[in-house]
């Protein structure tokens, strides 16, 4: 059984270089030009912001809105077709391993101070509020808020996204100008969410993810359906408990193994003492012991 | 094995950067003419189908003041009435503004351009995109707008979002220098 600590260097390295490959645009962290060639009309599977200086692709989330906020709104087909296939061939794996926002937040959470539990209860509520901001600010208020030209904006960009602001908003304020001009109150605004949303990644790992991604909680509808998927060996399983303690998003593997929460980093399957936990793709054949698999 | 793939990686990383480009120059705190100020020149036409050089267009305005917007782009469209009443007050101190539909790129987004002008109640010219364009006016946010001498060189601020006080106070600045 692999080690713990070389698994989560593995995972980092994936995350690392997945974040570098997808934002390789170096020369974009320089002049502040946005790099508009073709390969931009395709989503990478992570919260990624287009306005990333050195972005090659779009974001998914950005794309959906863009979409329907066109003068004819069309339904977004082909972001959501990508996002589904995604979700359902490895669900929340995706989080786990390709979002760089995602390993910022880990990132942060890995300075050495005391960390923050959420109570149970108000966490567990406080989970369902990415559902909400999902259907409001993404699929609904772009859908309906339309002024007398048919136009809307991305109201979850605009509003809301830290990524945004992180590897967009803050880079190009800082290379152009002209951007630096138009930082109003807005501004101000989405500043205000990223500061917050980063002091609390310290102290709370990876906050958006859990409370906010409205990518993350499309991911999670198809977690329980996905090709990949996470099985318990019930009889290996000596319920030590070990698998909930390493989980960071309080998930407890060996009761829901493919919990709409889990973001798939294979942790625990490295921390489990028996080797019960194991990363399958559905319909490999596994024979013999139980499965539980919900 | 590991290093080789460490090292196409960052080979790939390198390939892919590509060069940026140039910028429309926004000269906040210097003197309207500079010897190596930009200069545009471009022929085209308006959303009309008239043809536009640039050269007679900017000869005839002491100062163009240029829009640059899209189909899409709602702050853009909003603006477009506010933009109509500056054309106007602006035209007997002789200035002109003009608008580029820098998605214009094929008919039905040129009529989209038409039906949107026409709606607002802004009759300025608009120019539809010509080869080059992007070259010579890279914008990457949108409404932005900047400034013409009539010799065609680009002066002044370079102004992102639909600010409107900024535009006239820019007008203001950029007459009364050339009034020097």
């Amino acid at each position: 059984m692999a080690d713990l600590k070389t698994h989560r260097r593995k995972r980092k390295a994936v995350q690392g270089l997945w974040a570098l490959l997808t934002n390789a645009h170096l020369s974009g962290f320089v002049t502040g030009q946005i790099y508009s060639g073709p390969l931009k009309r395709f989503c990478v599977p992570g919260m990624n912001c287009y306005a990333c200086p050195g972005a090659l692709g779009a974001c998914p989330i950005g794309a959906l809105q863009a979409m329907i906020t066109g003068r004819k709104p069309r339904f977004a087909f082909y972001v959501l077709g990508w996002l589904a296939l995604l979700g359902v061939l490895v669900g929340r794996f995706i989080c786990g391993w390709l979002c760089p926002f995602g390993l910022v937040q880990e990132l942060l959470y890995m300075i050495p101070t005391p960390k923050l539990t959420v109570p149970k209860a108000l966490d567990k509520r406080l989970r369902y509020l990415k559902y909400g901001f999902l259907l409001v600010f993404v699929l609904l208020l772009p859908t309906i808020l339309r002024d007398e030209f048919g136009l809307s904006v991305p109201y979850f960009c605009k509003w809301i996204c830290p990524v945004g602001m992180l590897e967009g908003g803050v880079p190009l304020a800082l290379l152009d100008r002209g951007i630096r001009g138009a930082a109003h109150a807005l501004y101000a605004w989405k500043l205000a969410i990223l500061i917050f949303v980063l002091l609390l990644s310290v102290f709370i790992h990876r906050p958006f993810c859990k409370y906010v991604c409205p990518l993350g909680a499309f991911y999670a509808l198809f977690q329980k359906i996905s090709v990949l998927r996470m099985e318990v060996d019930t009889d290996a399983c000596i319920q030590c408990g070990a698998c909930a303690r390493i989980c960071r998003m309080q998930v407890d593997p060996a009761k829901t193994p493919n919990s709409a929460e889990c973001i798939r980093c294979g942790a625990c399957i490295h921390a489990c003492p028996r080797n019960a936990l194991k990363f399958r793709a559905a319909g490999k054949g596994t024979s013999g012991a139980e499965r539980r698999t919900t | 094995m590991k290093k080789r793939l460490l090292i196409v990686l960052l080979c790939l990383l390198l390939a892919v950067s590509a060069c940026g480009k140039t910028e429309i120059r926004p000269a906040a705190d210097e003197p309207a003419a500079k010897a190596d100020a930009q200069t545009l020149s471009f022929e085209t036409a308006d959303l009309n189908g008239n043809a536009v050089s640039s050269e007679e267009l900017f000869s005839s305005h002491k100062i163009t003041m240029v829009n640059v917007m899209t189909t899409w782009c709602r702050y853009c469209i909003q603006e477009l009435p506010e933009l109509q009443e500056l054309s106007e007050a602006y035209a007997e101190k002789d200035c002109a503004i003009v608008g580029i539909l820098y998605d214009g790129t094929d008919d039905a987004l040129l009529e989209t351009g038409r039906s949107l002008m026409e709606q607002a109640g802004a009759s300025y010219t608009v120019l539809q995109p010509w080869d080059g364009m992007e070259a010579q006016i890279p914008v990457q946010a949108f409404p932005t707008t900047f400034f013409v001498n009539s010799a065609g060189e680009i002066v002044g601020e370079t102004i992102l979002g639909a600010e409107l006080a900024r535009y006239t106070a820019q007008l203001d600045t950029l007459l009364a220098q050339t009034a020097e």
